[in-house]
């Protein structure tokens, strides 16, 4: 658990002429002047409210998501040009068991949703941070911080309780996956770490805006291709799954837990919105609330796309059930001792 | 996919963030406060495609295949150019007061002999809650129409970060022949008494109307 695994030239292909790229451009522009007769075409084949209503709200997903994007991409970059390996050091305990609640605590400055946190997640790692360290950053940053606790007291009025239990839950998941990593690392050889792409191109490392850059490239791609397909499950699930169905197993204790565990995983709101939407499921209770308010900022199909796209694919498989049954399993405790 | 394509398609991300962020699209999808994070992170995103002339042209620098998805948003917002949320949403659920931070200091009494503007879902909260203070005044509401059997409702959704979260608040109007459905009007009435008075109720609370007048949709189509 020392050394974060790097594969430096994992996706790059072998080179190709430049004619190989050429197709690429065209392909592109292609797509886009074909969307002008397209409109003209399909015109009112599109009105379906089904259709629209799809298209809005995956729109929505995707627009709500570019600037706190964009903000990540930007921190992970100045992440990468400042921060040196040296600095880390001095920074985190040496001992990586302490430096987990260390980050845990540091994700409560990072006011933005989660989309912004998988990139700095990434551009921490390269720069010698502790992968569990990471990942516990990861998994509280976008759960504990004030914007969230601010919408979730609003949301849930007069309901300090309830703020306090997703405060103490979500931070109690983040810290004990980050242990779970720490732990187990070198004791369970099938635990994937994650994989770090690192930039290894010669000219990206010259200056520090060459490798704000370089890094800002290599980061934003991914993540955003990736978070565009998990926009689109949700959008999906969105439209075509009415929260009535959801409400209908409201009463049955343990199913309306996972119900609701699993809800949160593929509706993908936005951390800072999803108190609304849980106070108005009225039919299930606190407990199973409080599942759907940290298990979604912690994990959902948004989320598990982009880290797929940022780690690896075979450390999502694994991390992606991994934290979704910790934040079940933390988030039901929780509420049944405070709630 | 390899850099000078990955530069075409943040210049094309970027052009419809910029798009929604300098016109009136951007209240399809979400808060105003986004406008301006949308449309520095366009301009952030066209600068970025924009360093791909500086690039040694012997680096491949290949992406994910993932990045192809992003032309995906691209051409749904120039193709389809997706319309504010409406009837069809509605439909699925409605009035759940509890969904709305109802703020109590907002409550004062109504003015007496004049018509009060209000949003649909903060009638919805006052019938539900504050009932009394509603008596024998005149609210004017704006929203669309949507019906459920011989009803006819003025409905509005709330969003709170994006139309992803929107949800349907709606009154039923009496004394009014019905409007198309999705047909924004804006309807002057006065509540009647007992309906929709509380949070758990499962009819809507209804105004007797006045005035019903068609409208263009507003700006900012979500209360």
């Amino acid at each position: 658990m020392t050394t974060p695994t790097v594969t430096s030239t994992a996706t790059t292909p072998p080179r190709r002429g430049p004619s190989r790229a050429g197709w690429q451009v065209w392909a592109v522009l292609g797509t886009l002047l074909a969307a002008v007769p397209a409109q003209a075409l399909l015109g009112t084949r599109l009105d379906s409210p089904v259709f629209q209503t799809w298209s809005t709200v995956f729109l929505a997903i995707v627009v709500q998501s570019i600037p706190f994007l964009v903000l990540g991409v930007l921190l992970s970059g100045l992440i990468s040009a400042l921060l040196s390996e040296r600095l880390v050091a001095r920074m985190l305990p040496k001992n990586a068991a302490l430096a987990v609640p260390i980050a845990g605590i540091a994700g409560i400055g990072l006011p933005t949703c989660e989309c912004a946190a998988v990139p700095v997640a990434g551009g921490l790692a390269r720069r010698g941070v502790p992968p569990a360290v990471a990942l516990t950053f990861l998994l509280a940053a976008p759960a504990v911080n004030p914007a969230v606790i601010v919408s979730t007291a609003v949301a849930f009025q007069g309901r300090a309780d309830m703020v306090v239990a997703r405060f103490v839950a979500s931070m109690l998941v983040a810290v004990l996956i980050g242990w779970i990593y720490v732990g187990l690392a070198q004791r369970v050889p099938a635990l994937q770490m994650p994989r770090l792409r690192a930039i290894v191109h010669g000219h990206d490392g010259e200056t520090k805006i060459g490798r704000f850059v370089g890094a800002a490239w290599h980061d934003l791609l991914p993540a955003a291709g990736f978070l565009v397909i998990g926009a689109l499950i949700a959008a999906s699930i969105n439209v075509l799954v009415p929260l009535r169905i959801v409400e209908a197993v409201g009463g049955q204790v343990v199913v309306s837990i996972l119900v609701l565990a699993a809800f949160a995983f593929v509706v993908a709101l936005c951390s800072e919105a999803d108190a609304f939407i849980a106070v108005s499921l009225t039919a299930f209770s606190d407990t199973a609330k409080l599942v759907f308010l940290v298990v979604g900022p912690a994990m959902d199909v948004k989320l598990a796309a982009m880290e797929a796209g940022q780690f690896g694919r075979r450390f999502a498989t694994q991390f992606v059930p991994l934290v979704l049954v910790v934040a079940t399993t933390v988030a039901s405790l929780v509420g049944w001792v405070l709630l | 996919m390899k850099r000078p394509a990955q530069a075409l398609v943040l210049t094309a991300l970027g052009g419809v963030a910029l798009r929604v962020g300098v016109t009136d699209e951007y209240a399809r999808y979400v808060n105003e406060w986004m406008r301006w994070p949308l449309v520095a992170s366009g301009l952030l995103l066209v600068a970025l495609a924009f360093t791909v002339v500086f690039e040694k042209q012997d680096d491949d620098h290949a992406t994910t295949p993932a990045a192809w998805a992003l032309l995906i948003p691209v051409v749904i917002a120039f193709v389809v150019q997706p319309p504010a949320l409406g009837s069809y949403v509605a439909e699925r659920g409605v009035n759940n007061v509890e969904s709305v931070s109802y703020d109590k200091a907002a409550i004062a009494p109504l003015p007496d002999g004049e018509t009060s503007d209000m949003l649909v879902y903060e009638f919805v909260a006052l019938a539900a809650t504050y009932g009394d203070l509603l008596v024998d005044h005149d609210v004017r509401m704006t929203g669309f129409v949507t019906r459920q059997g011989d009803d006819w409702f003025v409905t509005r959704l709330t969003m709170r970060c994006c139309a992803a979260d929107a949800s349907a608040f709606r009154v039923r109007v009496e004394g009014a022949e019905s409007p198309p459905v999705d047909q924004w009007v804006q309807v002057t009435g006065r509540w009647i008494e007992g309906t929709g008075d509380s949070p758990d109720a499962v009819e809507p609370p209804a105004v007797t109307a006045t005035d019903v007048t068609p409208v263009d949709e507003p700006r900012r189509p979500y209360e």
